[in-house]
Formats: C-alpha cells, sequence, structure tokens
C-alpha cells in the first residue's frame, strides 16, 4: 500500500485546510460575537447576531473534522499536543456552551436577557484567546520524552502563549469586523469600520513581534527563513503580508465593504503560511515529523474514503446556507 | 410526568457502558490505567470536573425552565409562515415574530 501511494501528503492538506477553514469561519463569527459586546443597543445587538445565526453552528464543523483527522490520521501528535493543550482546550469548550446556548436563550429566555448578551460576548472572547493560547503553545514546541508529552498540565502557559491569545483576539476581532462591513449598514458599519482599525493595528503588530520572537525562539525556525537560498524564496510571504496590511488599512478608510474581509482574509493565510513554512514537516514541532507521527497507511486509507465522500457534502451545504443567506442583513422589523 | 425518563436512560445506559468495560479502553488490548495521559495529574481531573460541573449547574436548569415555561404556554396555532421569495427570515427574527399574526412583539 505505501510502496504505491503516499497518503500521508494527503491527510496533511485535509487536515491543513479543515483547521483554516475552522480558523477562518469560526474565527469571524467569534470575532462578531466579541464586537456584539460593544454594541450600544437592541436593534444593533439584533443585527450583530442575524449576520452570523445560520452559519455560526455550520463553521464549527471543521473544529471536528480538524481534531478528529488529527486523532485518526495523526494519532502520535494528538497524544502529545492534546494533554499539553488540556486547559486552553477545555477552557475554549466551556466558552462554547455559553456562546452556543446564547443564540437559544438570549431570544427565549428574556428575563434573563442581559445575562446572556455578556455569555456570548465573554464567550467569543474566551473561547479566542484559548485557541491563540493553543496556538502560541504549538508553536513554541512542547517537551517530549520519547512518544510522551513530558510537561506538565500547565507547561502551556508562557508569555509567549499569552501573547499569541491576544493576538488572536484581535485577529478574530478584525475577521469579524471585516464580516459585519460586510453583511450590515448604516451604524452598525460605521461602528465596524472603527473597530476594525483597531484590530489591524493589533493583528500588524502581533504579526510583527510573532515573526521576530519566533526565530528567536528555535534554531530550526531561523535557518528556515534566513539561510541562503531560503531568505530569497520566502522573501514575498513578509512582502506580501506587509502589502495586504497596507490595502486592508486604505480599504477600512474608505467606503469598501468587501475588501476588508477579503484583507483580513488574506492577512489570515500568510500567517497561516508563514507557520506552515516555519514548521513543516513537523506536526509536533521540533520532534515529530507528519510521517512520523501518521498512523498506518491502511488506516488512512480506511479514513480516507468515509472523508473523500463527506468533505464534498460539507462543502456544498456550507456554502449553500452562505448562498441562502446571503446579502446585507436587515432588522427594520422593531423590537420591544 | 414520563419526561424526565428519557433523561434517566440515556444517562444510566452511559454509566452501564462506562463502568462495564473497565479495566479496558480497548478491550483486551489497552488497559485504562496505562492509557491515562502521563501529565494529568487527578487535581488536573477534578478541576476541570469542577468545571463541567459548574457550567452545566447553570446550562441545564435555564433550559428546564425555559422547556417548562414552552410547555406551560402550549402548542401556538400554526399560521402560513411568512417566506418571502425563499428566502426565510433570519432564525433569530425568525423566533421573535409571532407565529400567528406574523407580526414583531
Amino acid at each position: 500500500m505505501n510502496e504505491i501511494l503516499d497518503l500521508v501528503p494527503i491527510w496533511t492538506l485535509i487536515l491543513a485546510l479543515a483547521v483554516f477553514l475552522y480558523v477562518l469561519l469560526d474565527g469571524f463569527d467569534l470575532g462578531v460575537g466579541m464586537l456584539y459586546g460593544l454594541a450600544p443597543d437592541v436593534p444593533s445587538r439584533n443585527t450583530i447576531m442575524n449576520s452570523i445565526a445560520p452559519i455560526w453552528d455550520g463553521n464549527e464543523t471543521w473544529l471536528v473534522l480538524g481534531g478528529l483527522g488529527l486523532l485518526a490520521a495523526f494519532p502520535l501528535a494528538f497524544a502529545i499536543i492534546i494533554p499539553a493543550v488540556y486547559f486552553p482546550i477545555l477552557l475554549m469548550l466551556l466558552a462554547l456552551i455559553f456562546r452556543g446556548v446564547a443564540f437559544e436563550f438570549r431570544f427565549r429566555d428574556a428575563e434573563n436577557k442581559t445575562f446572556w448578551d455578556h455569555a456570548f460576548c465573554y464567550g467569543s472572547a474566551v473561547a479566542t484567546f484559548a485557541q491563540g493560547v493553543v496556538l502560541g503553545a504549538f508553536i513554541q514546541g512542547f517537551p517530549v520524552t520519547g512518544r510522551q508529552f513530558a510537561g506538565t498540565s500547565f507547561s502551556f502557559l508562557t508569555l509567549f502563549s499569552v501573547l499569541t491569545g491576544v493576538a488572536l483576539v484581535f485577529g478574530y476581532g478584525l475577521l469579524g469586523a471585516g464580516w459585519l462591513i460586510l453583511k450590515t449598514d448604516g451604524e452598525v458599519q460605521a461602528a465596524a469600520r472603527r473597530y476594525s482599525r483597531i484590530c489591524l493595528i493589533g493583528v500588524v503588530v502581533a504579526i510583527g513581534i510573532v515573526s521576530i520572537w519566533t526565530p528567536l525562539m528555535s534554531q530550526a525556525v531561523a535557518s528556515r527563513w534566513f539561510s541562503w537560498p531560503n531568505i530569497a524564496l520566502l522573501a514575498p510571504v513578509p512582502l506580501a503580508t506587509a502589502v495586504v496590511g497596507f490595502f486592508t488599512w486604505r480599504a477600512l478608510n474608505g467606503r469598501a465593504e468587501v475588501t476588508p474581509f477579503a484583507g483580513a482574509i488574506g492577512l489570515f493565510t500568510l500567517s497561516y503560511l508563514g507557520i506552515a513554512i516555519s514548521l513543516f514537516p513537523m506536526i509536533v514541532p521540533y520532534h515529530f515529523t507528519l510521517w512520523e507521527a501518521a498512523s498506518s497507511p491502511r488506516t488512512q486509507a480506511f479514513l480516507l474514503i468515509g472523508t473523500l465522500f463527506l468533505l464534498p457534502i460539507i462543502l456544498v451545504y456550507s456554502s449553500w446556507s452562505y448562498w441562502v443567506f446571503r446579502g446585507k442583513v436587515r432588522a427594520e422589523i422593531g423590537y420591544d | 410526568m414520563s419526561a424526565p425518563i428519557g433523561f434517566v436512560a440515556v444517562i444510566a445506559g452511559w454509566c452501564v457502558t462506562e463502568v462495564g468495560r473497565q479495566p479496558w479502553t480497548v478491550y483486551g488490548l489497552l488497559r485504562t490505567a496505562a492509557s491515562v495521559s502521563p501529565s494529568l495529574t487527578s487535581s488536573d481531573v477534578a478541576l476541570s470536573l469542577l468545571g463541567y460541573v459548574a457550567v452545566y449547574l447553570l446550562i441545564y436548569p435555564t433550559g428546564l425552565i425555559l422547556m417548562l415555561r414552552l410547555i406551560r404556554k402550549g402548542v401556538t396555532q400554526v399560521a402560513d409562515s411568512k417566506i418571502e421569495a425563499g428566502r426565510p427570515e433570519a432564525p433569530v427574527l425568525a423566533g421573535a415574530v409571532t407565529p400567528v399574526t406574523g407580526e414583531a412583539r
């Protein structure tokens, strides 16, 4: 089997796609959730919640696919990474519970509106921060002996992982604000523009700090980017990031409605690419490669059959729901 | 009155499965003691369990109160749902619209 076809690249692509789509899609709806907390009145809160109500739970599908894909296709990586980020993942799940039920409880449990408003906003913020911490812990690497995680449940907590946690709050905030600029108009859109400028500054500063800190932290990352000829071949990535950042800023100050969201997606794509370039082919950074952590070729082949049926179905129904709910969200019907 | 029976059955079934398969995680191959994450201490587990218990103690009764309130209200008369041009109202809006009149509360 493995002589004929190496399935590791295919599974790497599926996993990378699932994680990336999750970050983009749940990223913007978590960002919208955080911005919701800054909305001044009930009509604008209704508009903001309506802009993601039909699609947010579909977006979380990709988290399930990413998590289970890691477990099934790269079990060694799962066995090391998940215990290492046990508490941030736990925190994320608990925060997502609050945020998820807030959609239902807010409108139907009228007496406690305020509490569930807060649950929606803070749940989104805590989940985002926890995901950023997981990202930071992943980039900084885990203590490993043999084939096991050798740290404690709190080894993840460093200045770097807290920084990436805060960075992702700005990042998802930028995606969410871009979505609101795209989907709303009037006062809500104007507010989203204001917040997106703050978020963009935060994102650009964070990208800068992480780009300097990571090569200082890891010799492998430094030589990946700064050795010849890599430095010439890879220079377009930071250059493109600067260009996209610049044009996003300009779009935010103008009247464009699509460009801010597209720019935010561009910045996420380039950052994701940057992390991939830094760490490839490691799935447990600085310890195990994708091939070393992979499950057996037979397992990967078996799982691939089901996944190849499932992926197009998920993509079609997700796209369909976006299509059905296309255009601007309105809240002209009055609320008490 | 029989409403809670379903919940009891589900939870009891889960308990039977989890207790019944001990001491194995994978039957005949991997014992539970050997499959525990080495980094995970019992206080870590206690802390996370406490987190879940706290969240569920808040969420579950709220959901229960909500369901009981819906039951007390009874079934509202279903009128023709207002869908224009194949595009239904966004769910949050739809929830705030009373089905009988189609007008906002």
